[in-house]
């Protein structure tokens, strides 16, 4: 590496935060989330006729909780995407989800083809299949692969950069620092933006690789498993056939000490790890729950080694609900523009001891965090 | 249908004869049932693994006693169960003494366990004398690897890539989940059939993105069985790209993170951490119980999958057009 290019390395640029907006944010919100630091936003566009066919579950873009999180009339989302290029921004709109089938098609293109006209900045994809269809349908708007395009690896990215008109690679969350550097190292020779998430729900699952149904309606398999007791056992020795066909012939030996259940029923039981109880945490600052429930996630810690790394675009997700976006927005810039932001900088932020110690509420994993 | 069995390590793999080794359930004991495989919900996939093969073998007698013809072996799900080469090589000699066809299964990787794969890739591609083999990739880089590098390989386009609902959601027993109705005039009932029409019409429908996966060389997709079913091509439209389906083990999500790992090493079950893994889900089984439809889900290791219930009979009676069953004798995890 010559020395310019590992002065470039070494240099923290100034990210942009990507917000993610919806029809409940006011011209008077955006205009105040750019002056606190937001420089690009994105959205998501769901017409009656599509809600009022399909409902919210079935995927316009990965955000199926119901119309408080989408744009769902043309004129207001051509009146922000007018508002957000004049205050000198970018908004790109999201088409990110899963599988788009075959019959729905018609109606997408319809869709897409009618908001490309708007002419958004981007459009933010994950299913291969609509990338194949986009390029049909003449729309040639640049391309970022969403988290669902599950970029894990370079070969990944280079294989979508190929064939489509990528500009920016939304890493997927579930990574750790040192495999982001590797992958942003290995792209050096494309010309590509990359973006993190580092604030708010961050999925138990990966996202890419979760195929449960969401709803803005009753409960979600992830929230309801994250929530639920956890049992553990051991997996079963390799001759349970034998014991339960031991079981069949001779039921009533069973019941005898040193029978084959009776020696089964004992090692299942022998040397179980116990489920971990969380440590009580002494509440420093705000309580956790309060601070879990308002935040959920946090990698602000990871920010400045994000941003030394190459990082461009840090993402503010929170579509949906707008009192949060703010706060989020003031919480990431502080530290993004903060040169020597650390872990403690961090923490005296958020204000919580007991929420920086849950280790369920990280984004990323870091060892001095 | 073409009938292959499917060994995530090669320990499982070399006591196939136990894995294929049937019980019928229904004469167990009750009590076996309380003491077996009724204290905890992961003990209750070695039930389900006995309610499948049963379902097999039923299949098999329907198909004039067709047998297993193909080993799928290697691992979709975690970079760290990754067989090793030497571990691949035995699995490919000892299929090849059975007569049989190979499949290597991989999973998503990142470009550490890219060159991991490549590996495995490299010895598979020299004992196999550079002939054709089926190779299942879960990842877009896992396949434009092979392609690049092991053209004689015969990609199949694994069931990860294929992200069809699983219809999997926490709900109420027995009761179908709630839809979200705000704002929207159209009825529950109307909007419930229109989902569930669209839960079966994905990708694989679509003709342009099957002609996408020809140019790519995929000849054949694995796909997971749904509680919805799927809309595929007849055989009569469309020929070209064959369909897979596993049985009796659903994917429906996973994640980097994983709540058997985190059993010692906290962290673990909720974020990535860098470093090898001490790989607790092969001695331990963690798991949630929820409340979901009549079929249980369970986690193995960093993934929920779904037992196959009724619905799987479409599946095996030829509803569909599947040319080819995987059959999981135990979660490949």
């Amino acid at each position: 590496m010559s020395s310019e290019e590992a002065a470039k390395k070494n240099s923290v640029h100034a990210p942009v935060l990507s917000t993610g907006i919806d029809c409940l944010d006011s011209p008077e919100l955006i205009d105040l989330m750019v002056k606190t630091g937001a420089g690009e936003f994105f959205a998501g566009f769901i017409p009656v006729e599509w809600s009022e066919r399909f409902g919210w579950e079935i995927e316009m873009n990965r955000r199926t909780f119901g119309g408080s999180s989408q744009y769902t009339r043309l004129e207001e989302l051509q009146d922000v995407i007018h508002t957000v290029h004049q205050a000198g921004c970018r908004i790109n709109l999201a088409l990110n989800g899963h599988d788009y089938g075959a019959e729905r098609l018609d109606m997408v293109r319809d869709i897409v083809c009618t908001v490309d006209k708007l002419n958004p900045d981007a459009f933010i994809v994950a299913d291969p299949a609509l990338m194949v269809m986009l390029e049909k349908w003449g729309v040639d708007r640049p391309l970022h692969l969403s988290t669902g395009a599950a970029c894990f690896n370079s070969e990944t990215v280079r294989y979508f950069c190929e064939r489509h008109n990528v500009r920016r690679v939304v890493i997927p969350r579930k990574f750790t620092l040192p495999e982001m550097g590797r992958l942003m190292d290995r792209l050096g020779d494309l010309d590509l933006e990359f973006e993190v998430m580092v604030i708010g729900y961050r999925c138990h699952f990966n996202d890419e690789l979760c195929f449960s149904l969401h709803s803005g309606a009753g409960s979600n398999l992830c929230t309801e498993f994250v929530k639920a007791p956890k049992q553990i056992s051991k997996r079963m020795p390799d001759n349970w056939k034998e014991i339960a066909e031991d079981a069949i012939e001779s039921p009533i030996r069973q019941f005898e000490e040193g029978s084959p259940m009776d020696v089964f029923c004992s090692d299942m039981a022998r040397d179980v790890p116990e489920v971990p109880r969380p440590e009580k945490v002494v509440e420093l600052g705000t309580n956790s729950v309060v601070s879990a429930t308002f935040y959920n996630n946090c990698g602000l810690c990871a920010i400045p080694e994000l941003l030394r790394m190459g990082v461009q675009v840090l993402k503010v997700p929170a579509r949906g609900a707008s009192w949060q976006k703010v706060p989020y927005l003031r919480a990431v810039r502080t530290i993004a523009d903060d040169p020597a932001a650390d872990a403690s900088t961090c923490q005296a932020l958020i204000n919580s001891a007991g929420f920086c110690d849950l280790p369920e509420t990280c984004y990323y994993h870091l060892d001095n965090a | 249908m073409e009938l292959a069995i499917y060994f995530a390590n090669i320990k499982a793999l070399l006591d196939i004869d136990e894995a294929l080794r049937s019980i019928d359930p229904d004469k167990l004991p009750g009590f076996v049932n309380t003491m077996m495989f009724g204290s905890d919900t992961s003990l209750r996939e070695y039930y389900a693994n006995l309610v499948g093969l049963k379902w097999i073998e039923a299949l098999q007698e329907e198909n004039e006693g067709r047998q297993f013809s193909r080993i799928y072996f290697g691992q979709e799900f975690c970079e760290h169960l990754i067989p090793p080469p030497e571990d691949l090589e035995q699995a490919y000699y000892y299929c090849m003494q059975l007569g049989w066809d190979f499949t290597y299964v991989t999973g998503y990787v990142t470009d550490a366990g890219l060159e991991t794969l490549q590996k495995n890739l490299t010895m598979l591609s020299n004992c196999h004398g550079g002939e054709e083999i089926e190779v299942v990739v879960n990842d877009w880089g896992a396949l434009r690897v092979l392609r690049r590098d092991f053209p004689a390989m015969k990609p199949v386009l694994g069931r990860l890539l294929h992200k069809q609902k699983r219809l999997a959601r926490n709900t109420t027993l027995r009761s179908p989940p709630p839809i979200n109705t705000d704002g929207i005039k159209t009825s529950e009932a109307d909007l419930r059939v229109a989902q569930i029409g669209a839960y079966r019409d994905t990708c694989m429908a679509n003709p342009a993105w099957r002609e996408e996966l020809l140019a790519l060389g995929v000849e054949r997709a694995d796909l997971d069985m749904a509680p919805q079913g799927v809309v595929l091509p007849s055989l009569e439209e469309d020929d070209r790209l064959a369909f897979s389906c596993y049985y009796p083990w659903g994917y429906v999500a996973g994640g980097r993170n994983c709540l058997t790992a985190g059993m010692i090493e906290p962290a673990r079950e909720f974020l990535v951490v860098d470093g090898s893994c001490g790989r607790p889900c092969q001695h331990y089984n963690k798991s949630a119980d929820l409340s979901h439809y009549d079929d249980p889900v369970i986690q193995r290791g960093n993934s929920v999958f779904l037992f196959h219930g009724e619905y799987a009979a479409a599946y095996m009676q030829g509803k569909f057009p599947f040319s080819r069953l995987v059959f999981e004798p135990y979660i490949p995890i």
